[in-house]
């Protein structure tokens, strides 16, 4: 059995090596940094806790992830009858819709309103790069779940785009990042 | 103007994501100090234990003979009752001069209030939550290994079901108006408002940060006591609580119109209780399964003739319904009790005999537990 000392060393260089983009990972999911770091020093205390069963330092990473995605609906819904969404629009984006920025920032704002499972696919799919059944396998849902959370997460996201003036088509290619 | 709808949304996690994160330096210290507290409260609040142990009602006409009264406790090797390698037990009424106590695996007692009937227990780290009745009026309090009781709750017919971390007991108890269910946290603090259920109303277990419990024709219910959150199934799917899943869901038993037949599945009760995920299979009795507390393992009785069972194993892939791995027959029949002593083991009684079945090596052993006629309750609390 692993020192306890060893064990610590291991984790501080995996803390060293992998926080920075697990915090930016957190942040796509919880839309700030005060809670993605809330978020993060969660995953980790509950990875660090389970570090002799985990065992292979290889997969110290996934369950991380995985722990960081699934603490993250679960504090939802802890939250979730006591959120009150508003029907009313974000500030509507300037005359000019063909700026990226204002795009861009309008995208965030109603990704920011999804729900966190959908949104967590989508962070998966196409910030993670993961495949349909690498992202069911780390969220511990069927593949066909992401399909249907992912599907429905892009259709709420192009709707309320055109609701705001802009159309958006959705693409076939399926989870594969552009190059650069 | 259109988009790539695709396109836009990478190119705006890649823009939300390049500010550089917070400041990381002594995160790891943090962590590690954090984790720390966890442990010491696992430990105080009797939190996770290592030890597979079972509690034993009904054991004390056999275990009974020779034991000494509780000021006079025998320890190790010395013990009048065997200690099983792994398991404790609970003596209910070891004789007419002594109360009923509890004896961990290393052989140290916890004497409980005399002239109580033991109806309930649950070991855990440093101790354990026990139920003691006495003319109807049952008491629950955490017996520590070493030091005085902490006194949680008093009630007529008190049950309960304590969370996987140890941390919180649901308690139900019957009053004038029905079953009342509270939750209580280890110092006996009440946590969020109970609730009033309907005279039939049965709990079932913890799933998660839910507590799950059966009220009548409400069929399945879900509440979260903490944030005062509920959930309710719909009647015609006739749910009943099985177990957590590893992940977010509760493992239940449903009526499947589309299958024309009872059906295993996940499903989220925050969401309607929705069928996430399923496994279908014609011979499922409606009574008397279990899944293992890794949700890796489905355990069936199916009737083979008038009082004959079998036990059903099947072992149950991350995406349920398309493995729907062997089913082998276990030894014994008209199985009385049964009990998970680890997530691959199954330790259940049959026909006076306690057998420890290994699902995975499909290989059974008896253990040295004397069974009661009676068949009185079992419980179980272990850690993977």
């Amino acid at each position: 059995m692993e020192s306890k000392t060893k064990i610590e060393a291991d984790f501080r260089d995996f803390v060293t090596a992998r926080s920075a983009a697990l915090h930016r990972s957190a942040y796509l999911l919880t839309g700030n940094w005060a809670t993605a770091e809330d978020l993060v020093q969660t995953a980790l205390t509950k990875t660090y806790l389970a570090w002799r069963r985990i065992g292979d330092i290889g997969s110290v990473e996934a369950y991380a992830r995985r722990v960081l995605y699934t603490t993250n609906v679960s504090w939802w819904r802890r939250m979730w009858r006591n959120e009150h969404p508003t029907e009313q629009m974000p500030e509507t984006p300037g005359t000019d819709h063909t700026d990226a920025h204002v795009e861009r920032d309008l995208m965030w704002r109603f990704v920011c309103k999804l729900p966190p499972k959908q949104r967590a696919v989508l962070v998966l799919r196409f910030y993670e790069d993961m495949s349909e059944s690498e992202t069911a396998s780390l969220l511990g849902i069927a593949a066909g779940t992401v399909k249907s959370q992912c599907s429905r997460a892009l259709a709420n996201l192009r709707n309320q785009l055109a609701v705001a003036g802009i159309e958006m088509q959705a693409t076939d290619r399926r989870g594969r990042r552009p190059a650069a | 103007m259109t988009r790539e709808l695709e396109r836009v949304l990478r190119a705006t996690f890649e823009d939300r994501s390049r500010p550089v994160p917070p400041q990381t330096d002594g995160l790891a210290d943090t962590v590690i100090g954090r984790a720390r507290g966890v442990r010491r409260r696992r430990v105080m609040a009797g939190g996770a234990s290592a030890l597979a142990v079972v509690v034993l009602a009904g054991l004390a006409l056999v275990f009974g003979r020779g034991v000494s009264p509780s000021e006079d406790i025998p320890t190790g090797d010395n013990l009048p009752i065997p200690v099983i390698a792994g398991l404790d037990v609970a003596v209910p009424n070891p004789s007419d001069k002594s109360g009923p106590y509890l004896q961990a695996g290393d052989g140290t007692r916890v004497s409980l209030p005399p002239g109580e009937e033991l109806t309930d227990a649950v070991r855990v780290d440093g101790g354990f939550f026990a139920i003691t009745t006495r003319e109807e009026n049952s008491h629950l309090a955490f017996y520590p290994l070493s030091g005085p009781s902490q006194p949680i709750a008093d009630g007529r017919k008190l049950a309960m079901a304590v969370d996987a971390n140890y941390e919180l007991v649901a308690v139900t108890r019957v009053d004038g108006r029905g079953v009342r269910l509270d939750v209580y946290g280890f110092d006996g603090s009440i946590v969020g408002e109970g609730r009033q259920l309907g005279p039939d109303a049965v709990l079932g277990g913890w799933s998660n940060s839910l507590v799950m419990y059966e009220d009548g024709d409400q069929f399945l219910q879900a509440w979260n006591p903490t944030e005062g959150i509920h959930f309710a199934s719909r009647p015609e799917k006739a749910m009943r609580f099985m177990g957590p899943t590893t992940d977010w869901s509760t493992y239940v038993t449903y009526q499947d119109p589309a299958e024309g037949g009872p059906c295993l599945g996940s499903v989220e009760p925050f969401d309607d209780f929705r069928v996430l995920k399923r496994f279908c299979y014609r011979e499922l009795p409606s009574e008397a399964i279990t899944v293992s507390p890794n949700g890796e393992w489905f355990v069936a009785r199916g009737y083979l003739a008038p009082d004959q069972y079998r036990f059903s194993s099947t072992h149950l892939s991350q995406d349920l319904g398309s493995d729907t791995g062997s089913m082998q027959p276990l030894p014994g029949f008209e199985v009385k009790a049964w009990m998970w002593l680890s997530d691959q083991e199954l330790v259940y009684e049959s026909e006076g005999t306690w057998y420890r079945f290994n699902l995975y090596t499909m290989a059974a052993d008896t253990l040295p537990i004397p069974a009661d006629s009676s068949a009185t309750p079992v419980t179980i609390a272990f850690k993977a």
